[in-house]
């Protein structure tokens, strides 16, 4: 696997030679996370675009630009893996903004977060998330769990937006 | 009650008169039908008297041997004969106690006599009269007592006209005349009193010339015979006008004496002579005299006891009355007493207020309401005494209790002793009827004490609530926090076990020294160092984590020794442990004078140690950093605030940066745990102050630190 990673500014945008049609927005603040969920990703066989984004403010900014555009391209499906805890804007916050507009609540969400307070996953579920994973201290389990979403997303067609 | 003792006075009097009344006529009716019987008795014995006078006259007239001696006589004048009329006549004399026996011829010349004084043998013109009815009727005639003229002498005469029997038919030949001297027996007849009696007298009357004519003699008169003549006033009574009307009853009247009598009149049959019995009333109701005295004197007596008793009765009960009156009084007392004890010693206030004052007040009011005199409670209006925030609140509740309508029952408001300071009660009211007039009885119960336990209890409990609050948000940051470097380190050592393998692999299975090359070159130059690198810098996270625990940890246990602090050399001394850093960015810091706070040095030292070290951390490339600090004292607290020109916040991330573990920017140019301003919040809070924030992105931030005042 070979990946070119470009950062700017904004955050990071990933292209990848393989051509697979979803592209997947990861949102999480922690540079070691992202890493090892992209490796895994990877290794599970899971070549699609992958796009970074550091905290909610950033995910929004990429679904909303700066009000005249969006980044997202019509007609391309996306994944979105959400941090629950991230600074500025949470990964809930998130959620919610983007399960009230009608524009990408079809998008499929998994929230990503280190415990599991059923609160929380109530509320995530409440919003209309689809997905929630918790991640594992120990990491063949959370690679596992990767590796399955990453089968997931090959197999299942993912909503065009 | 008099209305009572004069109903029975009344009552007694007028049965004591109705009894004596009747008591008396009672005697009188007595005394009357005795005199009645007397009378009656004696008109009999009269009549009999008469009666047997007459019967001897018959007797006479029908003794024809008499007769015919008496004729034979006449005409042969033979003395034998003469001397056996003459015996006849004797014996009339003698046994039958005339005192005269004569016999007349018919022209009334005496031709026999026998006994009798001189003056009784003289044949007035009195006489006269009755023998020639005699005569005239042919019949025995007795006589009415009369009076003859010629000598003055009462005679009573049986006139017995002697015939005897010839050719031309009865004829008269002689007159017998029997004569009588009615003191010999009428007049003791007459006198004579069945039972003994001092003043009772008989009189026989004959009306004469309008006046009554005694024909008899009286027992307290003597001489009356023939010569007392009742007047003939009708005062007395006694006038035969008068007489002819009593007939049959007993009258009263006042005899010829002048005393005062009762008299029962009647009429002797076959007469023209009148029966007056008399008594003196004086004897006649000398019994009663002691009877009615008796009757009198019994009844006042009686009336008097009754009269006593009635007033002993209500006398006692009276007693009684005004016993049970004391009785009912003194318990009376002793229950408001009772209630008095237990109004004054309650432990509210109690009192009763009408219009627009108390009209009633125990003692605990008072004390409530401290320095108000009772003079003041109870002239003053009472929302005088009510904090005028409350007023309404009160006013509004009370009219509505007044009216009937809901009103709050047990809401609290202030009160304002004298003095001016506020006290908190709780009050209870109900409508009652205080003098006749429509009131609220009040109950006041203070409960300054209550709301201050309870503010402090409330602020306790907010108190532990934030602490519960940070606790929580602790184990929640630290189970997020911890475990994130953590995943990093399990999930990149597997990595690296990964790459090992993959190393191994290379080894044993590319056989080329090139290949070999460039397949370990990526892994041992690349992936496993940056794997290591993501490892440690994991493990150094989080020990910094741990030690920022560690620390908050430490600043939680340490003692809090509030004082009064001096915030002009705190803050200086802050400003020069800093000083490096100041002069290295090139910041200008300017501090106000700074009024004095109460709290705990070292902890207000840290706040404004981490405000400061925040100014100098997020300061704007773009411009130049000035800091400027200052304070004032309000009111309740002081208040200072550290400005910055730095690069601000946004408001959407002005809540969470005081969170535990919060950077807005954790991979950005700035290095730091995220607890400077927990740290902060946290010190200010325990210093019982408040910190908040202002600020604009581009602009910079001020940082208001509110502390209580010394």
């Amino acid at each position: 696997m070979n990946e070119k990673e470009k950062k700017d500014a904004n955050g990071t945008l990933a292209r990848n030679g393989k051509k697979h049609e979803v592209t997947i927005l990861i949102a999480e603040d922690d540079d070691g996370h992202v890493e090892l969920i992209t490796s895994a990703l990877r290794d599970a066989g899971v070549l699609n675009e992958v796009i970074r984004f550091r905290d909610g403010v950033e995910t929004l900014a990429f679904f909303y630009g700066n009000k005249e555009e969006t980044f997202v391209r019509k007609g391309h499906p996306y994944l979105l893996l959400l941090d629950i805890r991230m600074p500025k804007m949470g990964g809930i916050q998130v959620l919610e903004r983007l399960k009230e507009d009608p524009r990408f609540k079809k998008m499929p969400v998994v929230m990503l977060t280190t415990t599991e307070e059923p609160r929380e996953i109530e509320r995530c579920h409440a919003l209309g998330c689809n997905v929630y994973i918790t991640k594992p201290i120990v990491f063949t389990d959370f690679v596992e769990k990767l590796r399955r979403l990453g089968l997931f997303i090959t197999i299942v067609t993912v909503p065009s937006l | 009650m008099w209305v009572l003792l004069g109903l029975v006075v009344v009552l007694f009097v007028l049965y004591g008169s109705l009894f004596y009344a009747d008591q008396k006529s009672q005697m009188r009716a007595e005394e009357e039908r005795y005199l009645a019987t007397v009378a009656q008795k004696k008109i009999e014995e009269i009549v009999a008297w008469r009666e047997e006078h007459r019967i001897r006259g018959e007797s006479a007239l029908a003794d024809s041997f008499f007769s015919a001696a008496v004729a034979h006589w006449l005409a042969t004048r033979d003395p034998g004969e003469k001397k056996r009329i003459v015996e006849r006549l004797a014996s009339y004399h003698r046994h039958y106690r005339y005192s005269g026996a004569f016999l007349v011829d018919t022209e009334g010349r005496l031709l026999i006599g026998e006994g009798g004084e001189e003056k009784e043998t003289s044949f007035g013109p009195e006489t006269k009269v009755y023998f020639e009815q005699a005569l005239r009727e042919r019949r025995v005639v007795v006589t009415d007592i009369y009076l003859c003229s010629y000598h003055h002498v009462p005679h009573l005469d049986i006139v017995v006209p002697l015939s005897v029997l010839d050719v031309t038919g009865e004829k008269t030949i002689a007159v017998l005349i029997l004569r009588q001297s009615p003191s010999e027996e009428i007049y003791p007849l007459l006198q004579f009193w069945p039972a003994p009696s001092k003043s009772a007298e008989v009189l026989l009357v004959r009306p004469e010339g309008g006046r009554l004519l005694v024909l008899n003699e009286l027992r307290h008169r003597t001489g009356t015979a023939f010569s007392l003549r009742l007047p003939a006033h009708s005062a007395e009574g006694f006038t035969p006008v008068a007489i002819s009307g009593t007939e049959g009853r007993v009258i009263e009247a006042v005899d010829y004496r002048g005393i005062p009598v009762i008299a029962a009149v009647r009429r002797i049959p076959d007469s023209l002579s009148f029966l007056i019995v008399k008594v003196d009333t004086a004897e006649a109701f000398a019994t009663w005299r002691i009877r009615g005295a008796a009757i009198a004197g019994g009844t006042f007596l009686l009336l008097l006891f009754t009269l006593t008793s009635i007033g002993l009765w209500w006398y006692r009960s009276q007693k009684h009355l005004y016993q049970a009156l004391y009785r009912t009084e003194k318990k009376q007392r002793e229950i408001e007493e009772r209630y008095r004890l237990l109004v004054e010693h309650a432990g509210d206030a109690i009192f009763v207020l009408q219009g627009e004052r108390l009209v009633f007040l125990n003692r605990k009011t008072v004390e409530l309401m401290k320095d108000y005199s009772e003079e003041e409670l109870t002239t003053l209006p009472f929302l005088t005494f009510v904090h005028p925030d409350d007023c309404q609140r009160v006013s509004t509740n009370y009219q509505r209790l007044l009216m009937g309508e809901k009103s709050e029952d047990r809401y609290a408001f202030r009160v304002v002793r004298k003095s001016g300071e506020v006290r908190w009660v709780e009050v209870s009211a109900v409508i009652i009827e205080w003098e006749g007039k429509p009131a609220s009885l009040v109950f006041l119960t203070d409960i300054t004490e209550r709301k201050s336990l309870e503010a402090a209890r409330e602020e306790l409990t907010a108190e532990l609530q934030q602490k519960n609050e940070e606790m929580e948000n602790l184990l929640y940051a630290v189970s997020h926090d911890l475990r994130t470097p953590l995943v990093n380190i399990h999930g990149f050592s597997t990595r690296i076990q990964k790459h090992l393998g993959e190393i191994e692999e290379v080894l044993m299975v590319k056989s080329s020294a090139d290949e070999v090359r460039s397949a370990l070159v990526p892994l041992l130059k690349e992936k496993i160092p940056r794997a290591i690198g993501f490892v440690i810098a994991s493990a150094e996270k989080m020990d910094g984590l741990l030690k920022s625990l560690l620390k908050l940890s430490r600043l939680g246990r340490r003692p809090h020794e509030p004082e009064v602090i001096d915030m002009n050399r705190l803050v200086d001394e802050t400003i020069k442990t800093l000083e490096f850093q100041v002069r290295e960015i090139g910041a200008e810091v300017r501090v106000d004078f700074l009024p004095p706070c109460f709290g705990d040095r070292n902890e207000i030292g840290q706040v404004f140690s981490n405000l400061l070290d925040n100014a100098l951390k997020y300061r704007d490339p773009a411009r130049p950093l000035a800091i400027h600090i200052g304070g004032s004292a309000e009111k309740e607290a002081v208040t200072y605030h550290v400005s910055d020109t730095g690069m601000g916040i946004k408001k959407e991330y002005q809540e969470q940066i005081w969170g535990l573990f919060s950077r807005l920017d954790p991979a950005g140019p700035v290095r730091g745990e995220g607890i400077g301003l927990t740290i902060v919040r946290q010190m200010v809070r325990r210093n019982r102050g408040r910190v908040w924030l202002e600020s604009e992105p581009g602009k910079g931030s001020t940082f208001y630190v509110s502390l209580p005042r010394p």
